[in-house]
C-alpha cells in the first residue's frame, strides 16, 4: 500500500515524534508507515485521517499488486 | 497527564513516585526472593543452607523485582512508551515472532519425538536429566529463539 504520509505530516509540521506522540504510538511505526512497510489497522488509519483533517483515501492507495 | 511526571522507570499506578516505585519492586523482589530461596534451600539442600539460600536469592531477586515493577508501574508515565501498544509495529513483530516460535517448537517437539523414538528401538540409550532443569532449557531455547527471530524481523522491516 502507498501513502501520502510523509507529505501530511510535514505540510503540518510534525517532526515523525511528535506524529507517534499524536497517534500514541512508537516512532518506529510512524518510520515504517512512511516507508510503506507496515500496513496501519482501520482504527489507526481513521485516527491518522482525522488527525490530518482528510480521508483515508486521501492517504493511503492500494499499491500495485 | 503532563510530560513533567514521566521518567524512564515511570511512576506507580497509585500515584507513588517513581522512588518509592523503585525501592517496593527491589525491596519487595528481595523479599519474596529470600522467602523463596529459604524455602527451596531447606527443602533441596539441608546441609548447605547458608550457599543454597544466597543462589536462590540472588537468582529470584531481579526476576522478582520486574514482576512487582511490571504490576505496580503506569506504563503512560514512562519516558517515549506508546499509548497504543497494540497498534505499534513492535507488536506485529512480536506477533509474527511468537508464530514464529510456535512452528519451530511443533518442528522441533515432533521432530525429537520421532527420532527419540527411533533410537529407542535401535539403542538402549537414555538421558537422565531432572524434570525442572529440562523445562527450564526448552524454555531458555524458545526465548534465544523468540529473541532472535524478533531481532531478524526487525531488521528486515524496521
Amino acid at each position: 500500500m502507498e501513502n501520502s504520509l510523509p507529505e501530511h505530516r510535514k505540510l503540518r509540521g510534525f517532526s515523525q515524534q511528535q506524529l507517534a506522540d499524536e497517534l500514541g504510538v512508537s516512532r518506529q511505526t510512524v518510520i515504517s508507515l512512511e516507508k510503506g512497510r507496515y500496513d496501519p489497522s482501520l482504527p489507526l488509519a481513521f485516527r491518522i485521517a482525522k488527525l490530518f483533517g482528510c480521508s483515508i483515501e486521501d492517504l493511503f492507495t492500494p499499491g500495485e499488486d | 497527564m503532563s510530560e513533567l511526571t514521566k521518567s524512564r522507570w515511570g511512576r506507580m499506578r497509585s500515584g507513588g513516585s517513581t522512588r518509592k516505585l523503585l525501592g517496593i519492586s527491589l525491596g519487595g523482589g528481595l523479599a519474596i526472593a529470600l522467602a523463596l530461596g529459604s524455602l527451596a534451600a531447606v527443602l533441596g539442600y539441608p546441609q548447605q543452607i547458608p550457599l543454597a539460600l544466597a543462589g536462590y536469592s540472588i537468582s529470584f531477586w531481579l526476576p522478582f523485582s520486574a514482576l512487582i515493577w511490571v504490576l505496580l508501574v503506569d506504563r503512560e508515565t514512562i519516558t517515549g512508551a506508546p499509548k497504543d501498544v497494540e497498534q505499534s509495529i513492535e507488536s506485529r513483530w512480536a506477533e509474527r515472532a511468537g508464530a514464529a516460535v510456535f512452528r519451530d517448537m511443533l518442528l522441533f517437539l515432533g521432530l525429537g519425538a520421532g527420532v527419540l523414538s527411533f533410537l529407542q528401538f535401535k539403542v538402549d540409550w537414555f538421558l537422565e536429566v531432572p524434570l525442572g532443569l529440562a523445562f527450564a532449557l526448552v524454555l531458555s531455547l524458545l526465548l534465544i529463539d523468540f529473541a532472535i527471530r524478533y531481532q531478524l524481523i526487525k531488521r528486515t522491516e524496521g
